[in-house]
């Protein structure tokens, strides 16, 4: 530190220096206004500052909604019924609520997609905490969907909880636990709400760890190159700064046009009738953005099965990092075959999601399985693809794709023991029209 | 046994490192971006040399690099080099002054294309014979002390 000068009060040349980068706000302005930023990311990038602000939207409607609703089994629905009705603005609230769930999912999805794509899973510190932050959002919505105490509410609470029963030995005591009695009830509600409130937050630790383990490593680029020269980098602040809260404008006037004129586009007919424990609904179904993987969990004629493949339906995502492919980027976007499989994947999930809204007979149940196949079946594929391409035209050849291949069959082998009922045979009827 | 030939060939231009860190020379005195570099042969003089197996430029080979996106923007393979893997780092760092600014520069190029959503001229474009395995000799260099040094400690 400069030492003053006779007579000198303070170091005036020290007022010259801009406050961020004095003392604690020079970390600030390390991550946030001299982040250096890849000048030629393009528009899938900004998904990630959408889904902060969808994060920041959820916990900012859920609070207000949080002041009216009350977590009792009597009058949880009535004060529902309530906010929607009574309470100023209370609808609109709920809408964002329900609305920015729905939009939340979908900038997950299109934000996980582009890191499948980019090959943005080489970052396998930011990758991990990226899953984590998935499977807290997924556990959240669902705490989230079992408050309204509708019909699809309270049976969407016990299928889901009773799946936790085929867990061998634990199983029984753990769902008893979780539900805090013997059947889904008061005690079940008041936690799930409790867990609710909490999770986001949660959340909010998880993603300053994601951003902060990015920033350390620094933002991936379309073209997946590496450039330690910086040449082609510019500050994170005014450009894409800019840029993010334009999009996020944009996210909040889609939401404000699905709040006021779509409500209640997302919510089932059911869930306007209050819990009946006596009464079962005909299709049980999830919301929208949980019809992939309850496909899945479909797609096993096992109980044990269905979850096991859905647990590993999020850890192929987790395992992405852990195949040590190549020593050249050659991502997708250099690849033509892979970029036919991605998209060929995309397609089968969107096909997945619709399936897992229709009932759980012939055809759909036949074409489960199909789907499920391919999403599992996209993941060896595609990452062999890479590496047999990058060993293609690599002088230093590299046999990784062959940890791969053997890893495969032998999961194969051990799920088609394990997960499929071998009584559970397709006769020549199923493939009758 | 291509590989091998490759590597004998390029072995003499890449000198082993020895104990005290003394740095690879120059092999390229008067480089140019894009044109072969004394003592580093495109592919298709690989080929003709009979240092690379003729397979390597079969027509389902230029195919699949015409058809990758990196040649429109004039990268070369060994431009994709994964910069985070420690033995391409290394390599990298090996890389002498001259072929490193070069690779700069064609990335900054293609960073600068890509933010411009353009590509090259099609006579730019980057094709498989004229592209330039620099980054061969020194993974090899690498790897080989590597293994080295793991028979060294494997000794104590």
């Amino acid at each position: 530190m400069p030492c003053l000068r006779q007579g000198e009060l303070c170091n005036w040349g020290s007022l010259m220096i801009p406050l961020r980068h004095r003392g604690l706000f020079s970390i600030l302005n390390k991550s946030v206004w001299d982040y250096k930023v890849p000048v030629n990311i393009n528009n899938w990038w900004y998904f990630g500052s959408l889904l902060g602000f969808m994060l920041l939207n959820q916990i900012i409607s859920g609070f207000f909604l949080s002041t009216y609703y009350v977590a009792h089994v009597d009058h949880a629905f009535d004060s529902i019924v309530h906010i929607n009705r009574d309470v100023y603005m209370g609808a609109l609230v709920r809408g964002f609520h329900i609305n920015g769930a729905s939009l939340f999912f979908l900038f997950m999805y299109i934000h996980i997609g582009r890191g499948i794509y980019y090959g943005c899973y080489r970052q396998a510190g930011v990758w991990y905490s990226g899953i984590i932050l998935m499977v807290l959002l997924m556990a959240t919505s669902f705490l989230g969907y079992v408050l309204p105490w509708g019909q699809m509410s309270y049976w969407a609470a016990v299928v889901i909880t009773s799946l936790l029963s085929t867990i061998p030995y634990l199983g029984p005591g753990l769902v008893d636990w979780i539900w805090g009695g013997y059947s889904v009830g008061q005690a079940t509600l008041t936690r799930f709400y409790s867990l609710h409130f909490i999770m986001p937050f949660i959340m909010v630790i998880v993603v300053i760890i994601h951003v902060g383990l990015l920033h350390e490593s620094g933002s991936s680029n379309p073209l997946g190159l590496y450039d330690p020269s910086g040449v082609g980098m510019r500050s994170f602040h005014p450009l894409y700064s800019c840029t993010d809260l334009f999009f996020c404008l944009v996210a909040f006037l889609y939401l404000l046009k699905l709040s006021c004129f779509h409500t209640w586009m997302f919510v089932p007919c059911e869930n306007w009738i209050k819990a009946d424990p006596m009464t079962t609904p005909k299709h049980i179904t999830p919301e929208w953005y949980f019809l992939w993987i309850y496909a899945i969990l479909r797609s096993a004629p096992t109980k044990g099965g269905g979850v096991a493949l859905m647990i590993l339906a999020i850890l192929a995502l987790a395992l992405m990092p852990l195949t040590p492919l190549t020593h050249w980027q050659g991502g997708t976007q250099f690849s033509p075959v892979g970029k036919m499989l991605f998209f060929s994947w995309v397609t089968n999930l969107l096909f997945m999601t619709w399936i897992g809204s229709q009932p759980a007979t012939w055809p759909y149940s036949y074409e489960t399985v199909k789907g499920t196949i391919i999403y599992f079946g996209f993941y060896p594929v595609f990452l062999m693809n890479l590496a047999i391409k990058a060993n293609k035209f690599s002088v230093n050849k590299y046999n990784y794709y062959k940890l791969w291949t053997i890893t495969f069959f032998v999961s194969c082998l051990v799920c088609s023991y394990y997960l499929f009922d071998p009584s559970y045979v397709l006769t020549f009827e199923d493939f009758l029209l | 046994m291509a590989a091998n030939k490759l590597m004998s060939a390029v072995a003499k231009l890449a000198p082993r490192a020895v104990q005290g860190g003394a740095k690879p020379t120059s092999m390229i005195p008067n480089m140019k971006i894009g044109t072969p570099w004394a003592g580093l042969k495109t592919r298709g003089e690989l080929v003709e040399a009979g240092l690379m197996d003729e397979s390597e430029l079969s027509e389902q080979h230029k195919n699949v690099f015409n058809f990758s996106y990196f040649p429109e923007v004039g990268l070369m393979w060994d431009d994709l080099a994964y910069g985070r893997d420690p033995t391409v780092r290394e390599a990298l760092r090996r890389l002498p002054p001259d072929v490193h600014a070069a690779r700069m520069v064609r990335i900054s190029r293609a960073l600068l294309l890509s933010a411009q959503r353009k590509v090259l001229p099609e006579e730019e474009w980057t094709t498989l014979e004229s592209d330039i395995p620099y980054m061969a000799p020194y993974i090899e260099q690498v790897k080989r002390e590597k293994e080295e040094m793991k028979e060294w400690k494997s000794k104590d």
